[in-house]
């Protein structure tokens, strides 16, 4: 009895000590390391680390990539007092810690740096927040275009989409590709699939404006519109296999133009991953014209890197981010950047984009940019998860047909005082930043005088 | 069977539990009180936590209704995977437990679901539950019954969670599978010197010396079901971020609200708020169980007693 | 013992048996062998319509794919190592920890043992970060202490497992024991122990998966690229492959299948000890 009580006893006093001895605080963030949690790939990371070694010899600093990201992994390292030096952020992520003032304002450490004239304006925009700090480098951006199946055009002779062409272009050849091969009654072959997440592309398309940084929910007219078209696809044209189906499928944009399932698909352009799986004969047309009017073509941009407020050298941060999109593997040639020849350097990298009008596209979205991409402000702005957690169930409704877009403009006061209700609370967080306070504040009152702002 | 207790037997006692005490110190006992003084507040992990005393309580009781209806998501669940899951465990068990050849091959094929790793076997269901590839609508479709969209309908999606976690008995069955190998078969000779028959040597003999497992099953079945997340997480998510919960919020279900409360809206006081609601919701029917369990599991004498 | 039975019911009974297991088996085996299939498909032939349950060629570059697109020798070394550990730790502390509460009388036991179960009743997501601030306090993140060493102090799951079993052990054992001058150690190693074999070898079963397949802990407290687990660097292909709007799902399957293989083998293993248990107790009393 007494032999093992020692035996145990001995045990726990040494582990005891283990303990207190592993007790001590450790501070990985050591001045001459810099922590990247960088949201990469097997083969991107593979790169980066084979040519982080130039970086870090020039600016005499370690790197430290940290390849696991997860929003748990971020807000507990934060928690704990320990973020990375830089990470990625989306909208509505950088919104939020920059109001609790765990970002850095970028403009603190390149004001001196004439690498900010490199950089369009507009990706700086976009990176700005509703405080006017600019808190998160856009790194990526891509428009979205039509890809098609020409050997299915060909049979049914179908001309080719071109940058003129209009959404009754779309409607009426969706319809002449549209086919029940086998003759059983059911539909082996959709004219298109636009996802659903391409549909505040479609609003823009229409004319839709929304203003940056807004707050609350709105369904202009031009959105409705575009809107009931794309349901139409689905519900009266039946040219578009319902949503519903697609996404219990599982089926991606590939798969379905592969399969020859689909004739025409929307995605990201370029989408190099996408290009590299198609094994039909393909181009790609920018997306049809809704209005009349000028064209506006939706680019997309909904996150990027920023650098955590806790940071110890701002300025080598900095240079890691120029480093990534100037000369590193990381997303080059960066269409984020002025100088760069984007369409060339694609198509230098994937030869097969030059036999397509990729360029073309690439160069519409350019001239006729759709503008602030966070303009869905559904998606991405400061109290689009308070919206979103109101929407998200009506617009599943909407697009399985359960409801109409005149119930959801009328459910829009309420997704609105949900809303509400949240950003008050946001208020009342005494940790928020004082510009943000009186920005939301300025904001939510120009809501109740019923003057949408921006407008 | 009296002894003495003395200091010494409490000691014994105690210093054999010893690693779980020092554990529960060391790593349960201050998170669990952290998280409860947080659901006091408004905590957005971010910075310093705001004493809100009964503000998220109230919120969370009177004025969210996605917190009653992912309740009732849950609760659903729970009411049909937990009594199905025990019984199927407990009749796949008995069925593996006969002398007979090929059992260790039927033993692996069973269990061989619950090894595979979650995240995978969500993927691999949501093709089994594809309307149109889909083995089970093809199944469906052989019979003459055109299937449903299973995970993108907002009625069936929850019987295809509850179907998928049959799938995955195989946990409950080798529990149950180790208490039969467990009982002494001294026990059957005796019965059947006594010319016991078959039913009575069951009801008499092995299901109350398996029914401490049973009852295992049910705890963690429940507790499991009641804190149900991976597969609603994984399998009906779709492409915007946020939007994990199914069709109209059809598998939202309580810690997937939870979580997304904490982590995608940085509300974490508020997230603690229901994780100690749920604490309590569970607790009390764990409670009810250890309290029914008087009744039907048989320890062996001792066992209860103090 | 069925002397008086015929043996054309023996028959019977065995027959009806053996067709409802394969009938069963077939359903419960459908799932896993589409995984094996399809991780030999092209991605075209994942989707093709009939299904070809062996497919024509036999993809093997898909299991190449993932065998070569991560450091695989090392990952599969940390989980093992970790998962090695974890075994060793739960055998030792939950067992002991069961006993005690099964089969000892001490003052506060029943409280304890209900502690011991609250704490399983509170959704990990909400003690995860203070929990992950403790640990960040001690230094440990980054390493692989945070996965090793709570196992050494046992889990109430495996705690409460064993707890069941215990009591389901005759008491006169201990009874004989005590009277022999046996105190509570030596009834637990030499009695209740090898009693438990059936009820052990599931604890390592259960312990051995959940370690293997463990992905969120792993998550959040490894930081290098070289100390992550298996699981941790399948979603790493996984992330690839998905995050660019191409699933590559026989890749992903194809990972699933290895992720799968430990598993079955520790299970196999196992499964002999669940028929030892009967001997034992059948060379007993």
């Amino acid at each position: 009895m007494i032999r093992p009580l020692i035996v145990v006893c001995r045990t726990w006093f040494l582990s005891l000590l283990f303990f207190l001895y592993a007790c001590r605080t450790s501070d990985p963030s050591k001045s001459g390391v810099l922590s990247f949690n960088v949201p990469a790939n097997m083969t991107l990371l593979q790169n980066l680390r084979n040519q982080l070694g130039t970086f870090e010899k020039q600016n005499h600093i370690k790197v430290k990539l940290i390849p696991f990201t997860g929003q748990e992994k971020l807000y507990a390292m934060m928690a704990a007092g320990q973020p990375p030096d830089v990470f990625y952020t989306n909208t509505v992520v950088r919104d939020q810690l920059a109001a609790e003032g765990r970002l850095l304002d970028l403009y603190t450490v390149v004001a001196q740096d004439p690498f900010i004239h490199e950089i369009r304006p507009v990706f700086i925009e976009r990176g700005t927040s509703i405080d006017g700090g600019w808190y998160q480098f856009c790194d990526w951006t891509f428009t979205y275009g039509i890809y098609f199946n020409k050997s299915l055009f060909d049979r049914q002779h179908v001309p080719y989409p071109d940058s003129a062409w209009t959404w009754q272009d779309l409607v009426q050849y969706s319809r002449a590709l549209t086919k029940d091969t086998d003759q059983d009654g059911k539909i082996d072959r959709y004219g298109v699939f636009i996802a659903k997440h391409f549909v505040s592309a479609l609003e823009t398309m229409n004319g839709a404006v929304y203003p940056a940084n807004a707050l609350f929910f709105e369904l202009p007219p031009e959105s409705r519109q575009a809107l009931q078209s794309y349901l139409d696809l689905m519900y009266r044209d039946k040219v578009m296999p319902e949503l519903a189906m697609t996404q219990a499928q599982g089926m991606q944009g590939a798969q379905m133009l592969n399969s020859g399932r689909v004739a025409m698909v929307a995605e990201a352009v370029p989408n190099l991953d996408f290009i590299t799986s198609l094994t039909v004969d393909w181009d790609v047309a920018p997306f049809p014209r809704m209005t009349p009017l000028t064209p506006r073509y939706f680019r997309s941009a909904s996150g990027g890197l920023s650098i955590s407020s806790s940071c110890r050298n701002p300025e080598k941060a900095w240079a890691l981010i120029k480093w990534l999109v100037t000369s590193s593997p990381y997303n080059t040639p960066n269409p984020v950047l002025n100088s760069v020849d984007v369409v060339s350097g694609w198509e230098a990298q994937h030869p097969r984009l030059a036999q397509t009008h990729f360029g073309q596209v690439w160069r519409l979205s350019e001239r006729y940019d759709g503008g602030d991409s966070r303009d869905f402000v559904r998606y991405f702005s400061w109290s689009s998860n308070a919206i979103l957690e109101e929407l998200g169930p009506m617009m599943d409704r909407v697009f399985s047909g359960q409801m109409s877009l005149e119930e959801l403009a009328l459910a829009t006061p309420a997704i609105n005082a949900h809303a509400r209700r949240e950003m008050d609370k946001a208020l009342s967080n005494p940790s928020l930043k004082g510009v943000f306070r009186e920005k939301i504040k300025a904001s939510l009152q120009a809501y109740e005088a019923g003057i949408h702002d921006g407008r | 069977m009296h002894h003495r207790h003395t200091l010494k037997t409490h000691l014994t006692g105690y210093l054999f539990i010893s690693p779980w005490l020092i554990g529960f110190i060391l790593f349960s006992l201050g998170p669990m009180l952290l998280s409860l003084f947080m659901s006091f507040t408004r905590w957005s992990l971010l910075s310093p936590p705001q004493w809100v005393g009964w503000e998220n309580y109230r919120e969370a009781l009177f004025h969210d209704p996605l917190v009653y209806k992912s309740l009732w998501n849950t609760a659903y669940y729970t009411v049909f995977s937990v009594p199905l899951g025990v019984l199927f465990s407990l009749l796949l068990a008995l069925l593996l437990n006969r002398n007979l050849k090929g059992q260790k091959f039927f033993r692996t094929v069973f269990f061989l679901p619950s090894v595979t790793n979650m995240v995978a076997v969500s993927i691999l269901w949501m093709w089994i539950f594809n309307p149109e590839f889909g083995l089970l609508n093809r199944a469906l479709s052989l019979a003459g019954v055109a299937g449903p969209l299973w995970l993108q309908s907002e009625t069936w999606a929850k019987p295809a969670l509850i179907l998928m976690s049959l799938w995955g008995i195989g946990g409950g069955m080798i529990i149950t599978l180790a208490a039969l190998q467990g009982i002494a078969p001294e026990l059957y000779e005796a019965a059947e010197l006594d010319g016991a028959r078959a039913g009575r040597r069951f009801c008499h003999i092995t299901l109350p010396m398996i029914s401490p497992a049973l009852f295992f099953n049910l705890i963690m079945n429940t507790i499991g079901s009641f804190q149900v997340f991976t597969q609603a997480f994984v399998m009906t998510a779709s492409s915007a971020e946020g939007s994990e919960g199914g069709p109209n919020n059809a598998t939202l279900f309580f810690v997937l609200y939870l979580y997304k409360k904490a982590f995608q809206q940085f509300k974490m006081g508020y997230a603690s708020t229901l994780a100690w609601i749920l604490f309590v919701i569970i607790l009390f029917f764990t409670i009810l169980q250890f309290r029914l369990s008087r009744r039907w599991v048989y320890y062996e004498s001792g066992g209860n007693r103090r | 013992m069925m002397t008086n039975r015929p043996s054309l019911w023996h028959w019977f009974s065995n027959g009806v048996f053996y067709l409802a297991m394969i009938m069963l088996s077939l359903v419960f085996m459908t799932p896993v062998l589409w995984l094996l299939s399809s991780s030999l498909q092209s991605l075209s032939g994942v989707f093709s319509v009939p299904y070809q349950w062996i497919p024509q060629p036999l993809h093997w570059e898909n299991y190449r794919s993932v065998l070569t697109g991560l450091p695989f020798v090392r990952y599969f070394g940390n989980t093992l190592l970790i998962t090695g550990l974890v075994l060793f730790g739960t055998w030792l502390s939950s067992s002991m920890v069961a006993y005690g509460f099964s089969r000892l009388k001490f003052r506060g036991r029943q409280t304890m043992f209900s502690l011991c179960i609250a704490t399983m009743l509170l959704p990990g997501q909400v003690t995860m970060i203070p929990l992950y601030i403790l640990f960040a306090r001690l230094g440990w993140v980054d390493t692989l202490l945070p996965l090793i060493v709570p196992a050494f102090f046992g889990s109430p799951f495996y705690i409460f497992l064993l707890r069941q079993f215990f009591l389901t052990i005759p008491f006169d054992y201990d009874e004989a024991a005590r009277l022999d001058g046996a105190g509570p150690w030596r009834i637990y190693w030499h009695i209740i122990l090898p009693q438990a074999k059936p009820a052990l070898a599931t604890v390592t079963v259960f312990s051995f998966i959940g370690v293997w397949n463990d992905f969120f802990n792993p998550l959040i407290y490894i930081n290098s690229f070289e100390k992550a687990t298996l699981t941790l660097g399948l979603n790493f292909l996984k992330t690839q492959i998905i995050g660019s709007g191409v699933t590559q799902w026989p890749v992903l399957m194809a990972a699933a299948v290895l992720v799968l293989v430990p598993n079955v083998l520790i299970f196999l293993l196992a499964q002999r000890h669940f028929i030892k248990g009967i001997n034992v107790g059948g060379l007993r009393g």
